[in-house]
Parts: C-alpha cells; sequence; structure tokens
C-alpha cells in the first residue's frame, strides 16, 4: 500500500518573460494570496511550491521565478531543464514585452521542445494604460498560443491560469 | 554597511565548502550555517552529508553542470549557478550562490549565501530597471501625446472642411435667394465671381486672396434683396429715385454682412464694388488706391460681366466689346 506522498506528482514550472510584468506578484498572489504594489526585481532564480490538486492527483508545482529578462540579464536555458511547463508573462501595458515574450517563447522551445505554456496578459486591471488591443491577443490565439488574462492586483484569472497549465502537463492534450 | 571588506568577509563566513564523494553525495567540510541546516535538512541524512537527488530543485539543477564540468577536469576555474532565491521559513527568504571547482583533483561544491553582495546588486539591478521602466513610460506618453495631436490635426481639418462646406452651401442659398428676385440677372453673381477670381489668378495673386474674392464674387449683390423687385426687373430708364435705391445695395450689402466672422474683409469688398478709381463711384465716392484692390478686381469683372450680358434695358454688348472697353480704358481711371 503506497503512502502519500508516492502519490505526489512533482512538475517544474517556469515563469518566463520581460522584467517587471509581474511574474513574481502572480507567484505571491498564486501562492500565498498576497500582492505588492511596489516593484522589486528578481535576482537570478526565486524557488516557490505549492501543493495543488488536479484531476484528483496531489502534485507540487515546483515554480522557478527567472528574473525578468533584458539587456542586463539574458535568460539562462540551463535553468529551463527539467520543466514540465511555463508560463510566458506579458504586461498588457507594455507592447515591447510582448516581444520579449515572443523571443523567450523560442528559445524555451529550442530548449524544451514542445511542452506545455500559457501565454499571460498580466496587468489587466490597468485599462486605461493598456498598450495592446485584443487584436493581438486574437492573433496569439490563432498562433496556437494559451492566452488567459490575470490581474495579480485584483487576484483575476491567477488561480484559473496555474490550474490550467497544471492540467496540461499532468493530463495530455488538456 | 558601507565597508566592502567586511561584507566580503561576512559572506565568505555564510559559505559552506562540500566535497563530492564516489557515490553521488557531498561530505560537508565545517560545520554547515543554522540556514543552511534549516533549507537542506530533507537532503542531510547526517549533519555532515548532503544528497541531492531532486533535479526540479535549483542546486539538483545545478548539480547536473557541476557534475559535467567537474568531469571535464578543469582546474582552478569556478563555474558559478547564478544566484536562488528560496524561502527559509515563512517571511523570510535566503539568496544563495552555488560554485562549482577542482581542487587538487577533489570535486569541490561551494554554497554562498549573499546577504550583502546580493542587496547591493539587487539595488543596482532595481535602479537600473526602475529607469528603464520611467524612460518607456515616457517614451509612451510621447507616442500617445503625438498620437493625440495627429488626431486633434485630422478633426481640426475634417471641422475645417465642415465649415467651409457650410459656408458654401450658405453662400449659394443666399446667391439663390437674392437672384430669384431679378431672375433676368439670374448667374450675374457666380460669374462674377469666375471673373473675379482669373483676374486675380492672372494678377498672380495668392490663393488665400483669391478664395476672399470668390466669396465677395459670389455675395456683391446681396444688398439688391433690400431693392424693390420692379426696379431691378424694370425695363427703362430708371427714375434719380429708382437710381438711389438701386445703389443702396451697396450699403444694405455691407450692412448685411459687417458682423459676420469672415477671415477677410469680405463686407467692405461688398461696399466698395462699386468705387471708381476716379472718384465718381459709390456708395463713398473712393478713389485710388483707398479702394480695396479686392473691390477693384471685383468692379471690373462686375462690369465686364454686365457689359457681356442682355440686360432687360439694352441688349448685349458683347464679351468682344466688353473687353475692348476694359483694354482701351487701361491705364485711365474707371467709369461705369
Amino acid at each position: 500500500m503506497s503512502n502519500e506522498s508516492d502519490n505526489l506528482v512533482k512538475k517544474k514550472v517556469c515563469m518566463l518573460g520581460a522584467f517587471a510584468v509581474g511574474k513574481t506578484s502572480l507567484v505571491r498572489r498564486y501562492v500565498e494570496n498576497m500582492f505588492s504594489e511596489k516593484y522589486q526585481t528578481t535576482i537570478g532564480v526565486k524557488i516557490d511550491k505549492k501543493v495543488l490538486e488536479i484531476e484528483g492527483r496531489k502534485t507540487v508545482l515546483v515554480i522557478w521565478d527567472l528574473a525578468g529578462k533584458d539587456d542586463i540579464v539574458d535568460l539562462r536555458t540551463s535553468y529551463l531543464r527539467g520543466a514540465s511547463g511555463y508560463f510566458l508573462v506579458v504586461d498588457k501595458t507594455r507592447t515591447n514585452t510582448l516581444q520579449v515574450a515572443q523571443d523567450v517563447q523560442r528559445a524555451a522551445q529550442e530548449t524544451l521542445g514542445n511542452i506545455p505554456f500559457i501565454a499571460v496578459m498580466n496587468k489587466w486591471d490597468l485599462e486605461g494604460k493598456w498598450d495592446m488591443d485584443e487584436e493581438t491577443i486574437i492573433d496569439l490565439r490563432i498562433k496556437g498560443w494559451d492566452v488567459i488574462k490575470t490581474s495579480a492586483k485584483n487576484n483575476t484569472g491567477v488561480e484559473e491560469a496555474f490550474m490550467a497549465l497544471g492540467r496540461k502537463m499532468i493530463i495530455p492534450g488538456k | 554597511m558601507k565597508n566592502t571588506t567586511l561584507k566580503k568577509i561576512f559572506d565568505v563566513l555564510d559559505t559552506v565548502i562540500l566535497e563530492r564523494q564516489s557515490d553521488g553525495s557531498f561530505d560537508i567540510w565545517k560545520e554547515a550555517p543554522v540556514w543552511f541546516q534549516i533549507l537542506f535538512a530533507s537532503c542531510m541524512p547526517v549533519s555532515s552529508k548532503l544528497a541531492i537527488s531532486d533535479e526540479t530543485s535549483f542546486l539538483g539543477n545545478f548539480l547536473i553542470d557541476a557534475a559535467d564540468y567537474w568531469n571535464s577536469g578543469k582546474d582552478k576555474q569556478v563555474l558559478w549557478s547564478g544566484a536562488w532565491e528560496e524561502i527559509l521559513e515563512p517571511g523570510e527568504n535566503i539568496l544563495m550562490e552555488a560554485g562549482a571547482i577542482c581542487l587538487e583533483g577533489r570535486d569541490i561544491l561551494i554554497i554562498r549565501a549573499l546577504f550583502h553582495t546580493g542587496e547591493a546588486y539587487k539595488e543596482a539591478l532595481q535602479s537600473a530597471r526602475e529607469e528603464i521602466i520611467a524612460s518607456d513610460k515616457l517614451a509612451l506618453l510621447g507616442r500617445e501625446l503625438e498620437e493625440y495631436s495627429d488626431y486633434l490635426e485630422r478633426e481640426v481639418h475634417k471641422r475645417t472642411l465642415q465649415v467651409k462646406k457650410t459656408l458654401e452651401g450658405v453662400i449659394e442659398a443666399i446667391t439663390v435667394i437674392t437672384e430669384m428676385r431679378d431672375p433676368y440677372t439670374a448667374g450675374h453673381q457666380k460669374r462674377v465671381d469666375l471673373l473675379a477670381c482669373a483676374i486675380a489668378r492672372k494678377m498672380g495673386l495668392d490663393n488665400e486672396k483669391i478664395e476672399s474674392l470668390r466669396i465677395a464674387g459670389a455675395l456683391h449683390d446681396i444688398g439688391k434683396i433690400y431693392v424693390p423687385a420692379e426696379i431691378l426687373c424694370k425695363p427703362g430708364k430708371l427714375s434719380d429715385l429708382e437710381k438711389a435705391l438701386l445703389q443702396a445695395h451697396s450699403q444694405a450689402g455691407y450692412d448685411i454682412l459687417k458682423n459676420i466672422e469672415f477671415s477677410w474683409p469680405i463686407a467692405e469688398i461688398v461696399l466698395q464694388h462699386h468705387e471708381n478709381m476716379d472718384g465718381t463711384g459709390y456708395p463713398g465716392g473712393l478713389a485710388g488706391d483707398n479702394i480695396l484692390l479686392k473691390a477693384r478686381i471685383l468692379r471690373v469683372a462686375d462690369v465686364v460681366e454686365s457689359m457681356a450680358s442682355h440686360r432687360l434695358y439694352r441688349p448685349t454688348l458683347g464679351s468682344r466689346n466688353a473687353l475692348e472697353e476694359i483694354e482701351s480704358n487701361r491705364g485711365n481711371p474707371l467709369r461705369c
């Protein structure tokens, strides 16, 4: 008879995207249900864990929150090794963060192959400052991307995004 | 803490040195600090040993690269993992870095806490990124302002066209009303307008001046609204009183137009369009340069059009005769 820990599935999930798009805020909202307005840059990688149940299976998400990509910090693809899925986080108020997400997605695909990922349009609450139109999102969906609108601040779509990625990782084809 | 050397010493004190064993586990060289024992408790079967097997952990992932590095036999060069942060206990995180090095044939793993250097780096990076965000926001604001300015310009252009169209409609309506009362001169104002503009163009006047002439030409007889229709349509010679009533149309036109804010002195041009260069015209008896240039042009166009057209009191004199009249009076004060 197996004990509970034997049934635990461990999955590594990476948070990818440009800097200051809200990767850490999304993780913090999801793991601790907290949010801070103050921007705190991430150095290197921040590791968090969260246990969730997907289709009756207890799963430990090991969340790798990678420092945002910019001219100073580049993506170390060795950090992606072993990931079962990833989030591409885009700041809806900064159009250039979508380009970074697309570049990062290409790099991730080269390293990891076709593993599940979800594009997250974050800062959905800042409606007056949006710098992308709905057509951009439609284009991404046409490309085959799963896009979820989130706001770490308002706790919109955060749980839904993690659950969606969790399902895609646990149940292939979801 | 401002003293850099001291910071480095503190960082070194927070360093754990481990040696890889043949079974893949690590022996800890000196007693591990508390933070290390808390963080890796589940990977330490005894206090002096570390066994990492979970590749989803940061250290487990780094050890794959470290193993390649140790196996490559490189010496005296440290392979650094880059910084990573983990939760030490609720509300307290710790920033660390791991390094792999070969020393005298031993595979050494270094794990150090970046309490101080990490904070300094974080501050510098944060400040740099905040500057980038600020400049991005400024650029975005600039783009938005530029787009708004383009939008306003388009709107102004659109509204100007609408106003111009409305004005033209009003002028057209007034012209029609004026000429309805004197069907025998129907089209006169339009023809005067065309002639005046042609003269102005020939004289090299700019488009603005030509436009003002077009409007003045289309409205120059608006004052005839005040003249009884019997006088306007009378086939024979006019009495002095009738003539005086007819001549009052210049002043009447001025009175109608004087309060409309045109961009040009349309009312004044209309007032002066029967003035002659020698001062024999009406209503002011102005002469020479006291008459507006555009009123003078309008006067010539009015005379030529009248002579070339059929009137109730006389048949047409023909365009050729009208032009000859102008030609023969070139340089002389114009009388009509």
